[in-house]
């Protein structure tokens, strides 16, 4: 049988505000120092292009609903579903109307941002409305400070977004379970969820099979109105987000789904491998978790996982709702056993595990609570008890915290100490970065050395991404992008494994070996660059 | 019990989280991608002897250019192909015969980047008005990644390359080793889908061997004894149907030690 769950009381209410309030703070004041990946800077472009065409839907609507106009605008990254590319846009027009945010970079963020907030805060009034006030915060701040996680939250792109729609789709699907207003909460949330990413593919059948358990034990309420509500609500979300979809509904759906299932294998390093064809090696998210997560989190995760899974066997009040976290925290990692399953960025692509992984950390953290032995070390009073508690989750969280902040601008080069941290990782040959993303991260050294501009070879970072940081003035704006490598000034190469051609491409134009400046972190080089004193022009 | 036990477990990490941020890295994780390539070729040049720190810095922090041929030839040998192109010849094998290839000098070097393969040296042969038809002595990047300086010559149609280098003179009396290393770029070759590239070899303009590259060969080795001295090298590079043959070579003529 399944616990109703219990109504928000105001307490809880701030709470998550609060928390949410904490995290777009946190994150909109560390977000300047990170630079534009690749992939951001195509959505960046998206959303000019949406909102160009949000502008025209308001001044001429009959034109903008022609089919060549949402052609013509809408078949831009239309390899994407537009929810969130959408936000993005309407905070860009909010951007060119009143200059609300300073930058095109931070308002095409600020949508991100604040669904990983709300993401936050909802692990927190799930944990507390499920179990306890202590497993709504340890869990809600574990999610906090995961540094990739964390990291990743800054970028307008679709990877922490789609993981906060997973969450809010989950949550109203297990409020629809007791309470029939949820129901088109879920279908509208749900549809939103696919209209995010297609990660969304992957939730179905974890409900479906977690509501063949649940109504299996639960004979008066059998009725599948939730999933009544994802056939018709959110597919109709699904097809009114889109408007690509309506125009040629079935041939784009159908480039849609093709495009993904038979996506292009991109290039990524494991154990000293340069892999870029499946089959990739099964143990890559398993490790690449366990090498990404603050160690004392990873311990606490595992711990709650396993209690999860023994109390989802269980028949009583929360196996239903732990069975439901165990899926969603098992499945976007069991996905990559598939032989076919492309591995691009690696731990971004099982983001959506994560709060759900929290939410058994942070019923570990309960569990382990509940069953120390604090009172003679703290007293038996009840104040004593939670200052206690409070310093007990404090030194859990210190590491994760630490890590957190000191990844913050090299997120994607973050390691745990399992692996010994970003030097160990290189060690054994993992990933040191991807996406192009240090270019802001040279801006010192590119001032020093071309103190009267000239040209860049950029590397893996766009040309968009490049306008964009001189456009804020974080880069020089007399420094142009070089059309050929030798004619650059400068040379960058990223330090991923398949990126050593162009190191050697350098090594011929300028006919010697040696870096001119090495971009690290923690020591160990992410970005190197090459200085060509004969530039070809 | 088990809250203490994770607490240990937060003490430790935060132990080890001081370790990285005050320790000493490691070597291995201080060099640059392309270093631990160039470090991992087993015939690699003579400081690869030297201890890693060592290396570190004499990539890094060295007061003179390090050229790519310093750096990535290994030993000492007699003689090395890539060192005689100036004087070498070109030709492109036609059904009317063979066709010169003009060696130029400060020519443009185009392109760049992820998947653009080995970049053209300024000083070349050219092959046609095609930017790729082009012979010379540049770095290329093998299925291991690792890097040759090697003298690319691919055929980009069925036309055989033919070129043909001198030996000098002085070497000519002694007993030698011909060592005949080549790859193929590696995106060409790791998809492992390609057809093999024939080479034949002459020696002083007498046929000496066939051998092929197949995908999955990587970067491959062949010797030969030399009984009697030549006076040239000829290498015929044939492409046996397959696009995107970035066949890149090199010889070394070494003496033999005497037992």
């Amino acid at each position: 049988m399944m616990q109703a769950p219990v109504s928000t009381t105001r307490e809880q209410w701030l709470s998550a505000l609060g928390l949410v309030l904490l995290t777009v703070v946190l994150l909109v004041s560390t977000h300047s120092a990170i630079g534009i990946p690749r992939d951001e800077s195509f959505y960046i472009e998206a959303a000019r292009v949406y909102g160009r065409w949000f502008a025209l839907l308001f001044n001429q609507p009959t034109q903008a609903l022609s089919d060549a106009a949402i052609v013509h605008s809408w078949s831009f990254n239309s390899e994407h579903p537009p929810f969130v590319k959408s936000l993005f846009a309407w905070c860009w027009l909010i951007e060119a109307r009143w200059h609300v945010f300073g930058s095109e970079r931070l308002a095409c963020r600020f949508a991100p941002m604040v669904l990983h907030s709300v993401a936050v805060g909802l692990v927190y009034l799930w944990g507390t409305q499920s179990q306890c006030r202590r497993v709504g915060w340890f869990a809600a701040l574990f999610y906090l400070l995961l540094p990739r996680v964390f990291y990743h939250a800054h970028l307008a792109c679709f990877d922490v977004p789609i993981a906060s729609m997973v969450l809010i789709s989950a949550y109203a699907y297990w409020r629809s379970l007791t309470r029939t207003r949820w129901v088109w909460c879920f279908g509208i949330v749900f549809g939103l969820t696919l209209a995010t990413k297609h990660n969304s593919w992957l939730v179905p059948p974890v409900l479906m099979v977690h509501w063949l358990i649940w109504a299996r034990h639960t004979p008066t309420t059998r009725r599948a109105n939730w999933f009544w509500s994802m056939l018709i609500v959110s597919v109709c979300v699904f097809y009114l987000s889109w408007p690509l979809l309506w125009v040629r509904p079935i041939e784009h759906l159908r480039w849609y789904a093709r495009f993904h299932m038979q996506h292009e294998y991109y290039n990524m390093a494991y154990w000293g491998v340069n892999y870029f064809k499946p089959p990739f090696p099964k143990s890559y998210p398993w490790v690449m978790t366990g090498f990404t997560v603050p160690m004392t989190s990873l311990a606490l995760g595992v711990m709650g996982l396993i209690y999860a899974i023994r109390r989802s066997v269980r028949v009583d009040a929360h196996a239903s709702t732990f069975a439901l976290w165990t899926g969603l925290a098992l499945v976007p990692l069991l996905v990559y056993l598939l032989p076919h399953t492309p591995i691009f960025g690696g731990t971004k692509h099982w983001f959506p595990a994560y709060p759900f992984f929290s939410l058994c950390a942070g019923s570990a953290f309960d569990r382990l609570c509940a069953r120390a032995a604090l009172g003679p070390w703290v007293g038996a009073l009840e104040h004593r008890r939670k200052v206690g508690l409070a310093l007990a989750a404090g030194l859990l969280l210190l590491p994760a915290s630490i890590e957190t902040w000191r990844g913050r601008r090299f997120g994607l080069s973050y390691y745990n100490a399992l692996a010994g941290g970003t030097r160990g990782a290189a060690d054994k040959g993992m990933n040191r970065t991807f996406w192009g993303v240090h270019a802001v991260n040279l801006a010192p050294y590119l001032r020093r050395r071309l103190p009267l501009g000239g040209r860049i070879w950029l590397g893996d970072t766009t040309q968009q991404a490049w306008q964009l940081l001189q456009a804020e003035g974080l880069v020089p704006r007399t420094i142009i992008p070089a059309g050929n490598l030798a004619d650059a000034d400068v040379i960058l190469v990223d330090e991923e494994h398949h990126f050593a051609e162009v190191h050697y491409q350098a090594w011929q134009v300028i006919g010697d070996t040696r870096p001119d400046h090495v971009l690290t972190f923690d020591g160990v080089p992410i970005v190197t660059v090459y200085f060509n004193p004969h530039p070809q022009r | 019990m088990a809250l203490w036990i994770v607490a240990l477990v937060a003490l430790l990490e935060l132990g080890l989280l001081a370790k990285q941020s005050f320790g000493v890295p490691s070597e291995a994780s201080l060099r640059h991608r392309a270093q631990e390539m160039v470090a991992q070729i087993p015939d690699g040049p003579a400081w690869q002897n030297m201890p890693r720190w060592q290396q570190t810095l004499t990539l890094s922090y060295a007061d003179q250019a390090i050229t790519p041929s310093r750096l990535l030839d290994s030993g000492r040998p007699l003689w090395r192909a890539s060192d005689s192109i100036v004087g070498a010849q070109v030709w492109q094998i036609t059904a009317e015969g063979p066709m010169a290839c003009p060696w130029q000098t400060q020519q443009a070097v185009l392109g760049g980047g992820l998947g653009f393969g080995a970049l053209a040296p300024t000083s070349r042969f050219v092959c046609g008005a095609h930017p790729a038809a082009w012979v010379g002595t540049t770095i290329e990047e093998d299925v291991t990644l690792r890097p040759r300086h090697c003298i690319h010559q691919q055929p980009l149609d069925s036309r055989p390359l033919r070129m043909q280098v001198s030996l000098p003179a002085p070497i000519a009396h002694k007993a030698t080793t011909l060592t005949f290393g080549a790859t193929l770029y590696y995106e060409d070759e790791r998809q492992r889908t390609g057809a093999p590239v024939r080479i034949d070899l002459a020696l002083s303009g007498r046929p000496h061997a066939q051998i092929h590259h197949r995908d999955g060969d990587g970067y491959r080795v062949w010797r030969w004894h030399l009984k009697s001295m030549p006076s040239t090298l000829d290498v015929t590079v044939t492409n046996m149907g397959a696009p995107r043959r970035s066949f890149c070579w090199n010889a070394t003529l070494d003496e033999e030690v005497q037992p």
